[in-house]
C-alpha cells in the first residue's frame, strides 16, 4: 500500500508498454477477422465445390448441397463467398500498406519539419480527404483497369491523407512533450529523436489508423466491383457477386444478401479493431 | 473576416484549377485516342488523325484544357460519344434527382444524430443501442444497406415499391415511398460519423461552465441538454457536414445505383462502362468544383459564427 | 405562496442588519471524495458550516483547498459529475418555510430549490454565460424556471434587475450576446440572474477574483449595498482576505479539505491562533501605508498538498514554521479558543501570532 502515488517515469523501452492491451471492441474486431483469415486461408481445403465450377443447376435456392444456392452460371454461392474473402482482404491489406507507406513519412516530415513544408502537406491532405475520393477512384481504375493490384494502388492513392494527418497531429503532440525538450537538450540528433521517443508513441495510432485503412479499403474496394470495376472474372468478388444476385433478390436474395453481409463484416472486424471505446 | 473569405477563395482557385487540370489530363492521356475509341477498332491511322484534327485532339493538353474551360464557362460540355447528346443535356435531368437524394440524407442524418445523442433519457438509456447503429452505419456498405431495406420493405412487406424514381409530379406520395429508402441508404453511413463527432463535441459542451450556471437556475437536465448543450455541440458538425461531402458524392453514386435513380450517379457509372470522355470529364469536374465550394461555404459560416461566438 | 412572491416586486425590503439570528443554512459533517486513477481523493473532510439569514459569510482558501468543492455541493452541482460521492446534510430553510436536506431530496426537488432558494455565482464571468444566447434570454430563462410570469412581466422585472445593477442601457443589453460584454458587465450580469427568483442564499464562488482591481471594488459595493438591501445571506468564497475584511461577517478558513479556523472577521484578523491564518493574513498585498514601512509581500512557503497527498498529523504541518514532532503524529481537532472562535492547531495557546494591525486599513 503506497499512500502516495506519483506518475511512473517515461519507461526505459518503451515499445511494449505503448502498444498497450486490447479492449473488449478490439478484442471482438481480432476475433472476427481471425477467423476470416483462416477461413480464407484454408478455403481450397474445406472441401467446398470448385468456386468458378460452372454447371446447369442454375439459380438454385438454398439447399443442403448449396447453403446459399447457385448463381446464374451454377456456382455455388457459399464456396463463392468463402473463397472470396482472399481477394477482399488482400486488397484491403494493400490499400492499407500503400496508405501506411505514403502517409506515415509524410505526416512524419510535416509534424516534424512544421513551418512553410508542413503548411504545403496540410494543404494536400485537406484538398484531398475534402475530394469525392470514390468518384476519383472510379475514374482512376476504369482507366487503368480493374486488377486487384490496380485497384490497391488507386484506393491506397486516395487513402494516405487520413494517416498522415494523424501522425502529423502526434508528432506535434509528442514533440511539444517534456521528455523530447530533454533528450534535445542531451544533444540527440532529430533522427535519433524520432526512433527513440516519436514513433513508438505514435505506432499504436499507426497500428490503429491501419485496421481502419483496410476497412474502408475493402468497403471502397467492394463499393467499386459492385459498380461494375471489380477484378476481372472468374475471381469470386463479393461487390460483383452483389451486383450479379441483386436481380434475383427476390427469388433468392442468399444470392446477394450473402456476398453483401460478408463484406460488412469484413469491414466491421477491422474497423473494431482499429477504433477505440467510447 | 472578410480576408479570411478572401483568402479561402484565393487559395481555393488554384486547387480547383489544378484538380481539374490533373483530372483532364489523365483521362485524356490514359485514356488514348477518344477518336479511336469513338471510331471502334476497325478504324485506320488516317481516319483516327482526321478525326483528331477534327476535334482538336492534336493539340497540347494545356490547350484543350484551357478550351475546355473556355466553353464548360458557356454552358457547353461537349457532346457525348455514345449517344451523341450534348452532355449539358445529359446532365442537367439528373442534377436534381441527386441534390434532393444528398439533401434529404443529410438531413436525416443531421436530425437523427442530434435526437439519438441528445435527449438526457435517450443518452442514458439509448445510448449502446446508438453506439451499435453508429457502428453498423459506419460499416456497412450503402449497397447492402440498400438491398437489405429493398428485401425487407419492398419483396417481403411489399410497403413500399422496389426501385425506380418518380417526379413530385406524379404526386407527393409516389414521390417519398420511392425516395425513403434510398435516403435510408445514404444517411445510414452519416449518422454513424456524425454520432462520432457529434458526442465528442457534446461532451465537450457539457464541461463548460455555462452549463452548471443553467443548471444553478434550476432549469431541467433535458432544457439544459436542449438549449445550451446541443447549439454549442451542433456547430462543429456544420464543419463536418461540408468536409464529408466528397464521400458523400460516393455514397449517393452507390445508392442511386442500387435503387435505378436516374441521378448523376448513374449517368456517370454509365458513362464510365462506356468510356465516354465527355461525359466523365463534365461529372467528375463539377463534382470536385462543387464540393470544394461546398466546403469553402460551410468553412465560412463556420468560421463567421464561430469568431462571433468565441472571440467577438 | 408564488403568487404572494410575484406581487413583492420590485423587491421585498427586509432591512439589512442580520436580522433574526435564525438559522438558513445548516451544513454538517460535509465530505466529498473523488474517484480518481483508482483512488478514492476526499476533497472535502467533515466540514460544518452555520448560516443565518442575512449573515455574510467569507469561505478562505488557497485553489485546492475545496471551497469551490463546498458551493457546489450546496448546488447539488455535483450530482452531475461522475464518480463523485457527497455525504453529510446540509438543511435549508427554503421559501415555502420547509426546511430541505439539500443533500437527500429527488433531483427533481433540488432543481426546484436551485436559483429560487440558493443562488451561485462563479468565478469566470466570461465562460459562465452560454455564448449562443442573448443576454436577455438567459437571464429570463433563470426567472422563468421558478415564476410563472408573461413575457412582458418577465422581462420587466429582467429589466429592473438589470437597471439595479447598474448595467446603462438595459434594453439594449438584453438583445446583447455575452462576447459583446466587458468582465464587469458579465459578471453584473451573472449577479443579476442569481437574484432574480430573490434567493434567500447567494453562493458567491471567487465571483470577483478574475475581474480588475476597479472592477473588483464596484462589484464589492454593489453585493454590499444589495445584500444590505434584499437581506440575504451571502457565502463568499475567496482566497481574497482583502475582501474577506470588507464583505464578511465571518470567516471560515480552509486547508486541504477542512476547516482549520473560524471566527467573527475582526476577531480572525486580530487575533488569528492558526499559523496558516497568520500567513494568508501577512500574503494580503497592500498599497501604500505598507511599502513605507518597508512591509514585504510574503507568500506561503511551499505549497497545498494536492488531494492525492495524505499528510500525517496537521495537514499544514510541512509548510508550518511552528511544527513540531507532535504536529507531525496527530492531526489535531477544532479547539474553542473562545465564543464562535474555532482553531485546529496543538499550539495555539503557546503561540502569540499577533494580528493584522491594518484590519481596519484594509477596510476602506
Amino acid at each position: 500500500m503506497t499512500t502516495v502515488s506519483e506518475n511512473r517515469a517515461p519507461s526505459v523501452s518503451p515499445w511494449r508498454e505503448k502498444l498497450g492491451k486490447l479492449s473488449v471492441r478490439q478484442s471482438i474486431g481480432l476475433m472476427i477477422i481471425t477467423v476470416l483469415i483462416v477461413l480464407g486461408i484454408l478455403a481450397p481445403y474445406l472441401g467446398l465445390s470448385d468456386p468458378n465450377q460452372s454447371s446447369l443447376d442454375i439459380l438454385q435456392r438454398a439447399s443442403a448441397s448449396h447453403w446459399f444456392g447457385t448463381d446464374a452460371l451454377g456456382r455455388d454461392v457459399f464456396s463463392r463467398v468463402i473463397h472470396g474473402i482472399r481477394v477482399s482482404v488482400l486488397i484491403g491489406f494493400g490499400v492499407g500498406v500503400l496508405g501506411t507507406v505514403l502517409g506515415v513519412p509524410i505526416g512524419l516530415i510535416a509534424g516534424y519539419a512544421r513551418g512553410t513544408i508542413d503548411l504545403f502537406i496540410l494543404q494536400i491532405i485537406d484538398l484531398f480527404v475534402a475530394l469525392p475520393a470514390l468518384i476519383l477512384a472510379l475514374i482512376i481504375t476504369a482507366i487503368v483497369g480493374s486488377t486487384a493490384i490496380n485497384i490497391a494502388l488507386v484506393l491506397g492513392f486516395v487513402m494516405w491523407p487520413q494517416m498522415a494527418r494523424l501522425v502529423r497531429g502526434q508528432v506535434i503532440f509528442i514533440r511539444e512533450s517534456v521528455y523530447v525538450e530533454a533528450a534535445r537538450a542531451l544533444g540527440g540528433s532529430p533522427g535519433w529523436i524520432i526512433r527513440q521517443h516519436i514513433l513508438p508513441n505514435a505506432i499504436r495510432l499507426v497500428v490503429a489508423q491501419f485496421s481502419i485503412t483496410v476497412a474502408f479499403g475493402i468497403f471502397s474496394s467492394a463499393s467499386l466491383s459492385f459498380l461494375g470495376l471489380g477484378v476481372p472474372p472468374p475471381t469470386p468478388d463479393w461487390g460483383t457477386m452483389v451486383r450479379e444476385g441483386v436481380q434475383f433478390l427476390a427469388f433468392s436474395p442468399l444470392m446477394s444478401i450473402a456476398p453483401g453481409a460478408a463484406v460488412t463484416l469484413t469491414v466491421l472486424g477491422f474497423y473494431l479493431l482499429g477504433s477505440k471505446d467510447d | 473576416m472578410l480576408s479570411h473569405i478572401t483568402r479561402r477563395i484565393l487559395l481555393m482557385i488554384p486547387n480547383v484549377i489544378a484538380m481539374t487540370f490533373l483530372l483532364f489530363a489523365t483521362v485524356s492521356s490514359f485514356l488514348g485516342s477518344p477518336a479511336a475509341a469513338m471510331l471502334g477498332q476497325e478504324a485506320s491511322l488516317e481516319e483516327i488523325a482526321a478525326l483528331n484534327k477534327q476535334y482538336g485532339f492534336d493539340r497540347p493538353i494545356i490547350v484543350q484544357y484551357l478550351d475546355w474551360i473556355a466553353h464548360a464557362l458557356r454552358g457547353d460540355f461537349g457532346r457525348s460519344y455514345t449517344s451523341q447528346q450534348s452532355v449539358a443535356d445529359a446532365l442537367l435531368p439528373t442534377i436534381p434527382v441527386t441534390l434532393e437524394l444528398s439533401l434529404w440524407a443529410i438531413l436525416l442524418a443531421v436530425v437523427a444524430t442530434v435526437l439519438f445523442n441528445s435527449v438526457p433519457f435517450a443518452r442514458r438509456v439509448v445510448q449502446p443501442i446508438t453506439t451499435t447503429l453508429a457502428v453498423i452505419g459506419i460499416t456497412i456498405p450503402n449497397f447492402m444497406l440498400g438491398i437489405c431495406l429493398i428485401f425487407i420493405f419492398a419483396v417481403k412487406l411489399r410497403w413500399l415499391p422496389t426501385t425506380g424514381w418518380v417526379p413530385w409530379s406524379a404526386g407527393v406520395g409516389a414521390h417519398l415511398s420511392h425516395i425513403i429508402l434510398p435516403v435510408v441508404t445514404l444517411a445510414a453511413n452519416y449518422f454513424g460519423s456524425f454520432t462520432l463527432v457529434y458526442r465528442e463535441e457534446y461532451k465537450a459542451a457539457y464541461r463548460r461552465l455555462f452549463i452548471k450556471v443553467a443548471r444553478a437556475k434550476g432549469l431541467s437536465e433535458t432544457r439544459v441538454s436542449l438549449v445550451h448543450a446541443l447549439p454549442n455541440a451542433i456547430l462543429p458538425v456544420v464543419t463536418y457536414v461540408g468536409l464529408s461531402l466528397g464521400p458523400l458524392v460516393g455514397g449517393a453514386v452507390v445508392t442511386e445505383m442500387v435503387f435505378s435513380m436516374p441521378g448523376v450517379g448513374r449517368l456517370f457509372v454509365g458513362a464510365i462502362g462506356a468510356h465516354d470522355f465527355p461525359v466523365m470529364l463534365a461529372i467528375g469536374i463539377l463534382v470536385i468544383f462543387g464540393v470544394m465550394v461546398a466546403n469553402l461555404v460551410s468553412d465560412i459560416v463556420y468560421t463567421s459564427i464561430n469568431r462571433q461566438v468565441s472571440l467577438g | 405562496m408564488t403568487e404572494s412572491t410575484v406581487k413583492s416586486y420590485p423587491m421585498p425590503v427586509t432591512g439589512g442588519s442580520p436580522s433574526d439570528g435564525e438559522t438558513l443554512l445548516d451544513l454538517r459533517n460535509l465530505s466529498v471524495s473523488y474517484h480518481m486513477a483508482g483512488q478514492q481523493v476526499r476533497a472535502v473532510r467533515n466540514v460544518d458550516i452555520n448560516l443565518k439569514s442575512g449573515e455574510v459569510v467569507a469561505l478562505v482558501g488557497e485553489s485546492g483547498s475545496g471551497k469551490s468543492t463546498i458551493g457546489h455541493a450546496l448546488m447539488g452541482l455535483l450530482r452531475y459529475e461522475d464518480k463523485v460521492a457527497v455525504s453529510g446534510t446540509a438543511l435549508l430553510r427554503c421559501k415555502d418555510g420547509v426546511t430541505r436536506d439539500l443533500f437527500a431530496i429527488s433531483d427533481r426537488e433540488m432543481k426546484r430549490v436551485r436559483g429560487n432558494d440558493i443562488s451561485i455565482v462563479f468565478q469566470e464571468p466570461m465562460s459562465s454565460l452560454n455564448p449562443l444566447h442573448s443576454i436577455g434570454h438567459q437571464i429570463t430563462e433563470a426567472l422563468l424556471a421558478h415564476r410563472k410570469l408573461r413575457r412582458n412581466e418577465a422581462r420587466e422585472r429582467v429589466l429592473y434587475y438589470l437597471r439595479r445593477l447598474g448595467i446603462p442601457n438595459p434594453e439594449q443589453c438584453m438583445a446583447r450576446y455575452p462576447h459583446q460584454l466587458s468582465g464587469g458587465m458579465r459578471q453584473r450580469v451573472m449577479i443579476a440572474m442569481a437574484l432574480c427568483c430573490e434567493s434567500k442564499l447567494l453562493v458567491a464562488d471567487e465571483a470577483t477574483t478574475a475581474l480588475d482591481a476597479t472592477v473588483q471594488a464596484q462589484i464589492i459595493d454593489l453585493l454590499k449595498s444589495l445584500q444590505a438591501e434584499t437581506g440575504m445571506a451571502i457565502l463568499f468564497i475567496t482566497h481574497d482576505l482583502g475582501v474577506v475584511s470588507e464583505m464578511a461577517d465571518r470567516a471560515i478558513v480552509l486547508y486541504a479539505g477542512q476547516i482549520v479556523e473560524t471566527a467573527a472577521t475582526r476577531d480572525l484578523f486580530d487575533t488569528p491562533h492558526m499559523p496558516y491564518t497568520r500567513a494568508l493574513l501577512e500574503a494580503i498585498p497592500r498599497l501604500g501605508s505598507s511599502q513605507m514601512k518597508g512591509y514585504e509581500l510574503r507568500g506561503i512557503p511551499g505549497r497545498a498538498p494536492s488531494a492525492f497527498e495524505r499528510v500525517d498529523g496537521c495537514s499544514f504541518n510541512p509548510r508550518c514554521a511552528y511544527a513540531t514532532e507532535a504536529c507531525r503524529a496527530t492531526m489535531p481537532e477544532l479547539d474553542m479558543a473562545k465564543r464562535e472562535h474555532l482553531v485546529r492547531c496543538l499550539r495555539w495557546k503557546e503561540l502569540q501570532l499577533g494580528g493584522c494591525d491594518e484590519f481596519a486599513a484594509a477596510r476602506r
